[in-house]
């Protein structure tokens, strides 16, 4: 599953309990939006650090890079490149 | 008159420093201007206090007066409902964790407390105010002059003299110390008071300490006291404080009803039972604080930022360090030296050091702070909490935690609008 799919899905179902009507676009602001606060955010965090096996160096904990999907996407692959 | 040391103020920072100086031996005299018990603010206490204060005995007294057991810290977010916890715990001589307590005490009471052992012990007190340091032909520090509570001017002469007068800075004030420089939190004023009726928590964290933040800069305290009391206070920047044109009694009672929905809910009606008193550009640093004849504790040197109770921890930690370094001065193996207290002085803003960054940290990137304090470094952060911050080596989660604030700091005024939101998300 590609990064936007899985980081998707976990929102999803973990943050937004299925609730299908929420639209996740990747340009979308996840925090803007309200989709994620705080205590969201750092779920998502700890998520993305497990499933794709990384840790973000201290400047990257920084709200703006997951203010959407395409730029936890950016922000992933930068890691895995 | 003419002693070993002499202490400016009877507070924990100077009742500490007697205490320390007794087990080692040394006499002290004790100079302070008001009446115990007085009252006075900064009732939390860390968890490494409360094993500074059974190392000096009063593990009986504690008991004795029934202060509440603290077992955390509990912070509560904007919306008052997502909170975060910091357990008090302690650390085994193998270096595991263990869960611990300390206490929250009136200080009136406490004060006294400290005091009457201190004098039990063999401290001498002198009621009156210092008025001027005794200087000698080089400038080094060999007494105080005091004009004592009858109205007379004396002398006293020691080789030592502790600064131990708080927020009033003596020996700074005096130009002995180096001059005062703006914390990064002197913007600020607290108003607080004391209330009856709030709902605390029931059970095992009915004592616990508790906070309530708005947003950057802006929040309040709760500490449970004995009787039923609470020590309530807001915290704000003095210019939204002076822009609402309030008396701080009515200041302090609306914003107990608006900074955040929980502390309402805690506090149904607010009645204050002690008078509304306030404290502003609190954040203050000395670092040249110790010299020939002289060094400072506590407030008298440094104070950073109310939020994570650290005043009274750093007042009796550094009386502990003062009296070790008092006595290898006295025994002559630091006399010589241009300044007899400097390794006192390296040791002591350690410890100020990392809880500086650490509420650099936690006001201005929250939510790094957040992800490290629940996640990454738990322990490490669990560490600061209670006061384990006197290491030479530092932690991992210490250097993560001075990285963020060192990048706070250098673009202080661009945070992110997000910022204030994040600062407390739930574990």
């Amino acid at each position: 599953m590609s990064i936007e799919a899985t980081v998707e899905q976990f929102i999803r179902t973990e943050i937004l309990f299925e609730d299908v009507s929420v639209d996740l676009a990747s340009d979308r602001n996840l925090i803007s939006s309200g989709i994620l606060d705080s205590l969201a955010l750092l779920r998502l965090i700890e998520f993305i650090e497990s499933t794709f096996n990384i840790s973000l160096s201290e400047e990257d904990i920084d709200a703006n890079k997951f203010q959407s999907i395409g730029r936890i996407k950016e922000l992933v692959g930068g890691y895995q490149s | 008159m003419k002693t070993d040391v002499v202490i400016i103020g009877g507070g924990p920072a100077g009742t500490a420093t007697a205490l320390y100086l007794e087990k080692e031996g040394i006499p002290s005299v004790i100079v302070e201007k008001d009446e115990f018990p007085r009252y006075h603010i900064g009732e939390s206490l860390t968890g490494e206090c409360g094993k500074c204060l059974r190392t000096l005995g009063f593990a009986d007294e504690m008991k004795q007066y029934e202060h509440p057991v603290k077992r955390g810290v509990k912070v509560y977010g904007p919306n008052g409902k997502n909170a975060f916890y910091v357990p008090v715990m302690t650390r085994s001589d193998e270096g595991e964790l263990a869960v611990s307590s300390t206490w929250s005490m009136p200080r009136d009471a406490f004060d006294k407390m400290m005091m009457d052992k201190a004098i039990a012990r063999g401290a001498t007190l002198v009621k009156g105010r210092a008025t001027a340091p005794i200087l000698n032909e080089n400038g080094g520090v060999r007494g105080v002059e005091v004009r004592t509570a009858d109205d007379k001017n004396i002398r006293i002469e020691a080789e030592v003299v502790v600064d131990a007068s708080g927020p009033a800075t003596f020996l700074s004030n005096k130009g002995v110390a180096g001059k005062k420089s703006r914390g990064n939190y002197s913007r600020q004023i607290a108003v607080f008071s004391q209330v009856k009726n709030a709902i605390r928590d029931e059970g095992p964290t009915r004592g616990d300490t508790l906070i309530f933040f708005q947003k950057k800069n802006h929040w309040s305290w709760f500490i449970p006291l004995d009787d039923g009391t609470v020590s309530v206070g807001v915290t704000v920047p003095s210019d939204y404080f002076l822009s609402k044109n309030e008396s701080k009694h009515d200041f302090l009672v609306r914003e107990l009803h608006e900074v955040n929905p929980e502390i309402k809910r805690r506090i149904p009606e607010v009645v204050l039972t002690e008078e509304a008193r306030a404290i502003s550009n609190y954040s203050y640093h000395i670092k040249e604080f110790t010299g020939d004849g002289f060094l400072c504790v506590g407030d008298s040197h440094r104070f950073i930022d109310p939020i994570f109770s650290f005043g009274v921890y750093f007042g009796i930690k550094e009386g502990e360090f003062s009296a070790k370094a008092i006595k290898a001065y006295l025994d002559g193996e630091t006399r010589g030296l241009a300044n007899p207290f400097a390794d006192y002085q390296r040791q002591s803003e350690v410890g100020q050091d990392v809880i500086q960054a650490l509420i650099d940290a936690f006001w201005n990137e929250p939510l790094a702070f957040a992800f490290f304090a629940h996640s990454r470094y738990k322990d490490d952060f669990v560490d600061m909490f209670a006061g384990r911050i006197y290491t030479d080596e530092e932690s991992p989660g210490l250097v993560a935690m001075k990285k963020i604030a060192a990048g706070a700091m250098a673009k202080m005024d661009s945070e992110s609008e997000f910022a204030g939101a994040t600062a407390v998300a739930a574990a």
